[in-house]
């Protein structure tokens, strides 16, 4: 089915569309949260929770054009707040290393804080990517959106590992320089 | 800001980024996946003709079922006197103490470090050529920034430069215009220790290798090795080889068994062409 056909499904409060949703979108929402969180099973109730999501927020929101998008932001959110919440127990090594990766990009973080939500500083790394080409881009987003492995990424894209590493090296001191320039960080 | 609020952010990018990506994903992009695709590299300048038999050193490659390990057993470079100051000047204490530099051309790098270049005259700058070049066929080309880190250890208190690792992004036009693309790794210690190390383990999710010695007419030797994905729709390639206590490595990859068979034959010509240039002044 027609994403606007989905989305039209919803907006007619239709329980349709959940299952249209998950038909269409399922397994690609459910992806990207294992690869988020590692666990089948809280993937598939991070999987679940965003058709709860999607099912409360549209409308008012009505994502035409970018339904997928919409719906993989809301599974990447909920995916990330379970492994917070597992993490109270337990570190997690994959979020902990893109974490640290993502560090580098700010030199001073608590003092970015006071000026910078995530939402605000999502729209400044908006910024930032439309300065890259289209490569770099998706390199950046497959890891750091996604939180794809560089092999992975190697794999998808079809080359190397050193080019995926020194590529995010290079956007992320890009991003760092950029923060810096437009003055969001010191 | 908390740890995971930088992560979150990056979720909050603008909707259309992550659709283009969502469509590179699904469509494959030409110069990344395309039917020719994959890398190839290795690097340029001439200058000096191969001093054959000079101060070379053999790369040396271990390899075990899974896995191949560069070893970096072939002595060290000393630093010019600026190029270490320049170094421990830009040290970055959050990044493991290295230093990142990034060089517009070979000539740059080289004036740096003081280092030789080792490379084929199949290879060029990119500065003249530009795809639509209908000379361009065959020619590799250098294409972006050298970019490159040092690290450094501690001696008797104090930081000192380790371990250089450059990279450069490289291309192939081939005389239907379409791309190879890949990238060449150089790496140099400058201390004992560091040249006494491994400088890297290769292809960590490889089901088979193979590695075979060659020595190029102007008697530097390469190394060419081969793996395989788990999968077997891609092959990694690499061409190591080593000069004046430098290493490089050039990789690229294939998706077919012709493929393969092209790009090893490719890299058996630029072994065979490989020459020496050194830094301006020296």
């Amino acid at each position: 089915m027609e994403d606007e056909m989905i989305i039209a499904l919803y907006l007619n409060r239709d329980e349709r569309a959940v299952e249209e949703t998950a038909a269409k979108y399922g397994r690609r929402l459910r992806d990207i949260a294992y690869g988020i969180t590692e666990d089948r099973m809280t993937a598939e109730e991070c999987e679940n929770d965003t058709y709860l999501e999607a099912w409360n927020t549209i409308p008012p929101h009505n994502p035409a054009g970018y339904l997928y998008a919409y719906l993989a932001r809301i599974v990447r959110h909920l995916s990330l707040d379970a492994c917070r919440r597992r993490d109270r127990l337990k570190r997690n090594a994959h979020i902990t290393e893109l974490t640290a990766e993502m560090a580098e990009c700010i030199p001073a973080p608590d003092n970015t804080s006071s000026r910078l939500d995530a939402q605000e500083l999502g729209e400044v790394i908006s910024r930032y990517l439309r300065t890259l080409n289209e490569e770099k881009q998706t390199i950046f987003l497959r890891r750091y959106w996604y939180l794809d492995s560089v092999d992975s990424i190697a794999q998808r894209l079809g080359i190397s590992q050193s080019k995926v590493k020194m590529t995010l090296l290079r956007c992320r001191n890009g991003l760092k320089e950029y923060l810096k320039k437009e003055g969001y960080a010191e | 800001m908390k740890e995971m609020d930088l992560l979150e952010a990056v979720g909050y990018v603008d909707q259309d980024l992550i659709i283009k990506t969502e469509i590179v994903q699904g469509n494959g992009r030409r110069n990344l996946r395309g039917r020719w695709a994959i890398l190839i590299a290795a690097a340029l300048l001439l200058c000096g003709t191969a001093a054959a038999g000079i101060l070379w050193n053999r790369p040396e490659v271990l390899t075990d079922h899974n896995s191949q390990t560069l070893l970096m057993n072939q002595g060290y470079r000393d630093l010019p006197d600026d190029a270490r100051t320049a170094i421990l000047a830009s040290l970055i204490p959050e990044r493991d103490y290295k230093a990142f530099f990034s060089f517009d051309t070979v000539e740059d790098w080289q004036a740096f470090f003081g280092l030789p270049f080792v490379s084929s005259p199949l290879a060029a700058q990119n500065d003249a050529i530009t795809q639509a070049d209908p000379d361009i066929g065959g020619r590799l080309v250098i294409e972006g920034p050298i970019e490159t880190f040092v690290s450094t250890a501690e001696q008797d208190g104090e930081r000192e430069p380790a371990m250089m690792w450059s990279n450069m992004s490289l291309t192939r036009y081939d005389e239907n215009g379409d791309r190879w693309i890949g990238d060449l790794d150089i790496f140099a210690a400058f201390t004992e220790e560091a040249a006494s190390g491994q400088a890297s383990v290769i292809w960590e999710s490889t089901v088979e290798e193979s590695v075979t010695d060659y020595t190029t007419p102007s008697g530097i030797p390469c190394v060419i090795g081969q793996s395989a994905y788990d999968g077997g729709d891609r092959v990694d390639l690499c061409l190591y080889y080593g000069f004046d206590s430098v290493l490089y490595r050039l990789r690229t990859a294939a998706h077919s068994d012709v493929e393969t068979a092209e790009i090893l034959q490719y890299l058996m010509e630029i072994a065979d062409s490989l020459q020496i240039s050194y830094p301006a002044g020296s």
